[in-house]
């Protein structure tokens, strides 16, 4: 062939060589191009580009195959000429026999790092030459090779990073937290699966910088969003922290700028979201069981401080007013002073039940309706005339429970009743059934109700409605604080001038303990 | 005459007591702590000690145990009263050998002389 065709074949091939953008259709018009030399009947391609994943692409009949390779080709930089180690290399792998081949090693350098063979490819021409005309088809071929090595090199490069985001993104897609990473202007550049379930079309700008900063939110946003991260600039891996509340839940944010330039203000940021959701109710749960087992404290060291002087003067007073010499109205006054005194210690008694040190804290399985029967035996003196209906369930209502706590809050609960209707035809009803796994008690009165405002309160600690020297401010709290021990919730139900309904509910006995 | 020894470092406890057993006709000492209470018991040798457990300095137990390991074979009778009343005292009042063990508040002061009378029969 003419020089100046030559050079127009191939300027032609590398034109459309480097069209070409994977291995496929590569090895196609390889395999269309280099059959059209003379001399040349096959062309095989064998390539372990990433990974040493080793393939070899050959024509059988009519179809182009590509099929894993058993093992490595000959790892050598040099052509070769009907080498029989190559021979017998595509011999097994294209299963039949082979005539004479000619090996061009391709070098790929940029792959060579990424690759883990020292000749990641190799062009094996099956040839039906004569031994003096192989060198002049080899000198025809070498022209090609180097553009073969460069479209091959691109291919894998292009196939290499595809691998690598599909890896990365499959990397972010696996963490459970939702990530994110985004613009200035509030652009997600990014985001993972559990972010995108998180956010669910929804506006997200909450979720990405401090919107509820109005300065963030109005033009000049950007600037101080642009000062912050200059600051931030300083030290690329500064974080910051900060928690938001976003579709019922509580979430940390750790906010990361990227910075890409060294002293350069960084124009994106990573975001990632911790759901503490849990950890602060937890926490917040056991804030309130510290509470309680302060106050539990508390009041049992109060009582007792108070027990002695309260003594006292409760007997000096009833001594006084038995002495012959004491006249009517100081008998009368010592009277009144005993009778408060009196009140005070009830309080305390009451108070005490609920200190820790008279009571064991041994949980036993114990059947609901006996403790109201003795709870109710406990408070007969509350209830003087008031009509007491009791209507128990006869299935199995047993609860594991510290009996003597239990026993308390449902004095507890009488008691509040008692106090709520101080009326001629006062009702109290104490009912008890099974429902489903729990055991549930009723306690209902036709007293004067709570207001709504008043029943958001009534489970805090210290607070009452009674007047001074009634209540403690404890009995609602101390109660919930100690069903809530046994994995039960207190629930109420009160309409203002008709009456009040507290339900404790409680796991029955053998749902609680397993 | 009969003569009882009051221990508390609560004054109207004192005061009560003191009152109640004196209309009876006894003759009555007071201290306010332990060290005080024991200088008297060596020096008026009281026919009962009312002792309150918690105290300033030394509490009640202690002082019952120096009193008797300073002189053993001497008749006095001893009550404990305390406004602790959780087992450890009871248990307490058993095991150091106490006549009489009264819980704190008093429910009532009459029935509480009464009991303490008992012992002096």
């Amino acid at each position: 062939m003419e020089p100046v065709k030559i050079e127009r074949k191939l300027i032609q091939f590398v034109d459309h060589l480097s069209d070409l953008s994977d291995v496929d259709s590569i090895f196609h018009y390889l395999d269309e191009q280099l059959g059209k030399v003379p001399g040349v009947s096959d062309t095989i391609l064998c390539i372990s580009p990433i990974r040493n994943r080793n393939v070899i692409y050959f024509r059988e009949k009519n179809k182009v195959l590509v099929k894993p390779a058993q093992r490595l080709w000959l790892q050598n930089t040099l052509i070769r000429k009907d080498n029989i180690e190559d021979s017998q290399f595509l011999a097994d792998h294209l299963r039949r026999p082979v005539g004479q081949i000619i090996a061009f090693p391709i070098k790929m350098v940029q792959l060579e790092k990424l690759s883990q063979t020292t000749v990641p490819a190799t062009l094996f021409i099956e040839n039906s030459v004569t031994d003096s005309e192989k060198d002049l088809l080899i000198k025809n071929l070498i022209n090609y090779i180097q553009p073969i090595q460069f479209s091959l090199e691109k291919a894998f490069i292009q196939l290499y990073l595809d691998n690598s985001a599909i890896e990365w993104q499959s990397t972010f897609d696996g963490l459970r937290d939702p990530i994110c990473i985004f613009d200035l202007d509030k652009n997600i550049l990014r985001s993972n699966h559990a972010f995108k379930a998180l956010v669910n079309g929804t506006e997200v700008s909450d979720l990405l910088l401090k919107s509820n900063d109005p300065k963030v939110q109005s033009e000049s946003g950007r600037g101080i969003i642009l000062s912050e991260a200059k600051g931030l600039s300083l030290h690329a891996n500064t974080l910051t922290q900060r928690r938001i509340h976003f579709k019922d839940k509580e979430f940390e944010i750790y906010s990361y700028p990227i910075v890409v330039k060294d002293k350069e203000a960084p124009t994106t940021f990573v975001n990632y979201y911790i759901d503490i959701t849990k950890k602060q109710s937890l926490k917040s749960k056991m804030l309130q069981g510290e509470k309680l087992a302060i106050i539990g404290q508390l009041a049992g060291n109060i009582s007792h401080e108070l027990n002695n002087p309260l003594t006292g003067i409760k007997s000096l007073a009833d001594l006084i007013a038995r002495d012959p010499n004491c006249d009517r109205q100081t008998k009368n006054d010592l009277m009144e002073i005993s009778v408060a005194t009196d009140r005070c210690q009830r309080i305390i008694d009451n108070l005490m039940m609920f200190s820790n040190d008279k009571i064991r804290p041994e949980r036993k399985v114990v059947n609901l309706n006996e403790q109201i029967k003795i709870a109710i035996t406990l408070s007969k003196s509350l209830l003087g005339s008031v009509e007491l209906h009791q209507l128990y369930t006869e299935d199995d209502t047993s609860v594991f429970v510290i009996p003597e706590l239990l026993v308390q809050v449902i004095y507890n609960l009488i008691q509040n009743a008692c106090q709520a209707t101080q009326k001629q035809s006062s009702v109290i009803k104490l009912e008890t059934r099974l429902n489903k796994n729990m055991v549930e008690l009723r306690v209902i009165d036709n007293g004067t109700g709570i207001e709504a405002s008043t029943l958001a309160n009534i489970f805090k600690p210290f607070f009452t409605t009674k007047k001074i020297g009634e209540g403690t401010g404890l009995g609602l709290s101390m109660s919930l604080g100690v069903i809530k021990s046994f994995n039960g919730r207190i629930d109420v139900n009160s309409e203002v001038g008709q009456g009040s309904e507290f339900v404790v509910t409680l796991p029955k006995a053998m749902d609680s303990i397993s | 005459m009969k003569k009882i020894l009051i221990i508390d470092d609560e004054s109207i406890i004192r005061r009560a007591l003191q009152r109640a057993f004196n209309s009876k006709g006894y003759e009555t000492f007071v201290a306010a702590d332990a060290f005080m209470g024991e200088g008297l018991w060596k020096e008026q040798d009281p026919d009962l000690v009312i002792i309150d457990v918690i105290m300033p300095n030394k509490t009640g137990p202690e002082l019952i145990a120096e009193m008797k390991s300073y002189i053993a074979d001497k008749n006095f009778k001893i009550v404990l009263i305390s406004a602790y009343s959780g087992d450890y005292d009871t248990n307490l009042a058993k095991y150091k050998n106490i006549d009489l063990f009264i819980k704190k508040p008093f429910v009532n002061i009459f029935k509480v002389v009464e009991q303490m009378e008992g012992l002096l029969v």
